[in-house]
């Protein structure tokens, strides 16, 4: 009967710290999980801030106007190669 | 003690009891009851969270990938009045901070509110700002805006995100209107149970998917639709015009290259253009095509073989009279015996009823059907109308309309039958998006679609020569692009004013394709109520051959010759 007990409160015992543990590790990795979440979000709030950048300054638009600040302008006219050239000859064609 | 005095004290407990249990019942009815949507609501807050993960709105990108439209942050900055000791302060710091003026925010500090708002829409570095000057009791909220990296390009194709009448976002116009389903996506929502000192417990969360809104990739092709609106910004300009529009085509398939028009609106601050700014000119505004209109009569007529391009007019010596009407040439000179190849360089008024007259009217308007006008093309943007194509023609009716006058269409349906001749004879079904991708990243990728045959090859290229031979000798041969064979056909149409049609207004218009032997590109260029010139070839052709120039640099494409 003793033994029977004793095995019963060892038993508990074990049961109650294995509790304990498990609470605690749920614990620590909820806090974990927050602390990653909210590194997520800001890094990702810092991805869509560059990213918002990046497209200001890469827009057609903006570059266009850049460029005439700078002193670009329009070609008016280009050209047009009508037939094909030669653009190198063999050294047998030149003997 | 009596028998009935025992007695008179077990009723009075039992009293007791019964009332006792009365109040307790009430009490339990006023908890599980009365109060208990509200009670249930303060456990849960207390025990756990309701997250709420708002859907982002799918971008609309061109065929360069680069985004239209698509979605940047900023914040929303609040303040706790009654943290905040000294308010004028704060109104103070925060004016100077922002560029807002101190009494505002003063007077929103003075209220009796644990929450008031200050400024939406602030933008990273300036919340940066704020968080420096380090004040008790202010906060900011993360919000999604609507942002258009090239501003105003191609507004009114891609509409604007505006608010529906319960205050949610809703797109309006051009694709955010006709795309809008797909693109706002489904909001997601995390349960989470919290412990006691309020972080989430992780093995007990449940959660609603966020499905994020489909993005759209367009057909547009960036470069050739900024080159269109800058070309016909600078004409409309040069020509004092009241405004225009430009619509390009891939020739093959019917995608849409470039769709300008002019006065366009901001779609990030639509609300400070007139409501009449929004709709899409190219698809919503209807208008009679003029000269740009006889190469539709001429292509049905020899594909119906009524003529041949040496067929030579018999009623082009001098005005026509129909119906007790008169009708002259644009420029009052008459070619007797003129040849087709000739009427088409001319733009012969005259020549266009000899045609008309040996088509009839039944075979005229067949072609037309065919041609697609007076039905939508079905593009996939918003708010597309289409003229009628009356199921009566009288004489004088049939007459005008061989000359594009008392006959409307909208500039995409021109465009489109005009690229019927271009690409072979085929009607295209015309669309702006060419790929949608799902939220898990699949994609969907839109095919061009034939909508019928109209013309015989053999009629198409007979045609593409005489469209040639009008670029090459008619009217605007001063502005075409060396070495290229660009087909083309300008157009003066009168508009009608007050129940006539007023001779000094005009929409000034040329359509072409280019190049000739091998089309890719189809293109209409509309100039409204030009002033300096009122014809096609002075005022639309100019437009037309140097965006022509742009896409050719653009596209590399070969000399013809």
């Amino acid at each position: 009967m003793l033994k029977t007990i004793f095995i019963l409160t060892i038993i508990a015992i074990l049961l109650q710290v294995a509790n304990v543990f498990l609470s605690n590790t749920i614990a620590s990795g909820s806090v974990e999980a927050a602390l990653l979440t909210t590194k997520i979000e800001k890094v990702e709030e810092k991805n869509a801030i560059i990213k918002t950048e990046l497209l200001k300054y890469s827009s057609l638009t903006r570059l266009a106007s850049r460029a005439a600040e700078m002193g670009f302008v329009d070609s008016k006219k280009f050209i047009t190669v009508n037939s094909p050239l030669s653009v190198a000859v063999s050294s047998q064609n030149t003997q | 003690m009596s028998d009935k005095a025992v007695k008179s004290r077990i009723v009075l407990i039992a009293f007791f009891f019964a009332f006792l249990y009365l109040l307790i019942i009430s009490k339990l009815f006023h908890w599980q009851v009365v109060k208990a949507e509200e009670l249930k609501t303060l456990s849960e807050s207390q025990s756990s969270e309701e997250l709420i993960t708002e859907a982002r709105r799918g971008e609309i990108l061109t065929s360069d990938e680069f985004p239209l439209a698509t979605n940047k942050i900023s914040y929303l900055l609040y303040a706790n009045p009654k943290l905040a000791e000294d308010k004028e302060d704060y109104a103070m710091l925060l004016g100077k901070t922002l560029e807002m003026d101190p009494a505002t925010i003063s007077a929103r500090l003075s209220q009796d509110l644990f929450w008031v708002k200050i400024k939406e829409r602030l933008t990273p570095d300036e919340k940066v700002k704020v968080d420096a000057l380090g004040l008790e009791g202010v906060g900011f909220q993360e919000q999604t805006d609507r942002y258009y990296p090239e501003a105003s390009m191609a507004a009114h194709l891609i509409g604007f995100l505006g608010k529906n009448n319960d205050g949610y976002d809703q797109g309006f116009f051009g694709l955010e209107g006709f795309y809008n389903s797909q693109m706002q996506g489904r909001d997601g929502r995390l349960y989470v149970v919290k412990d006691a000192l309020s972080n989430p417990v992780v093995n007990d969360i449940r959660e609603e998917k966020t499905l994020h809104g489909r993005s759209i990739k367009l057909t547009l092709n960036r470069t050739i639709q900024f080159f269109a609106e800058k070309r016909l910004k600078e004409g409309v300009l040069k020509y004092e015009a009241d405004g225009g529009s430009i619509i390009a085509l891939d020739t093959k398939t019917g995608k849409v290259l470039a769709s300008a028009s002019v006065p366009n609106f901001d779609p990030t601050n639509y609300y400070d253009f007139l409501h009449t700014s929004y709709k899409d000119p190219v698809v919503s505004d209807l208008y009679e095509p003029g000269s740009t209109f006889k190469v539709l009569i001429m292509a049905s007529a020899l594909d119906l073989k009524k003529i041949t391009p040496e067929t030579k007019c018999a009623s082009c010596d001098g005005p026509v009279q129909v119906s007790g009407y008169t009708i002259k040439t644009w420029n009052n000179k008459y070619y007797p015996g003129a040849t087709m190849k000739e009427v088409l360089q001319h733009s012969d008024n005259t020549g266009m009823v000899f045609i008309g007259q040996k088509m009839g009217a039944g075979s005229t308007r067949e072609y037309l059907k065919r041609f697609g006008i007076g039905e939508k093309t079905g593009i996939d943007v918003q708010g597309e109308v289409t003229g009628e194509l009356r199921d009566f023609w009288s004489e004088i009716d049939l007459a005008t309309i061989t000359f594009g006058q008392g006959i409307s269409v909208t500039p995409l349906q021109l465009v489109n039958a005009v690229n019927a001749i271009a690409n072979g004879g085929t009607l295209m079904k015309p669309y702006v998006v060419e790929e949608i991708t799902t939220h898990d990243g699949q994609k969907i990728t839109m095919k061009s679609k034939a909508v019928r045959r109209v013309l015989k090859e053999s009629t198409s290229k007979v045609m593409k020569e005489l469209m040639v031979n009008n670029v090459e000798a008619g009217e605007s041969q001063w502005t075409k692009v060396e070495s290229y064979r660009i087909a083309g056909k300008t157009g003066t149409a009168q508009v009608p004013v007050a129940g006539h049609y007023d001779p000094n207004v005009t929409i000034a218009s040329f359509v072409g394709f280019f190049p000739a032997d091998d089309p890719q590109v189809t293109m209409l260029v509309l100039v409204n109520k030009p002033k300096t010139s009122i014809y096609g070839s002075e005022t639309a052709a100019p437009i037309f051959f140097s965006v022509a120039k742009d896409i050719i640099q653009h596209l590399e494409i070969p000399p013809s010759y």
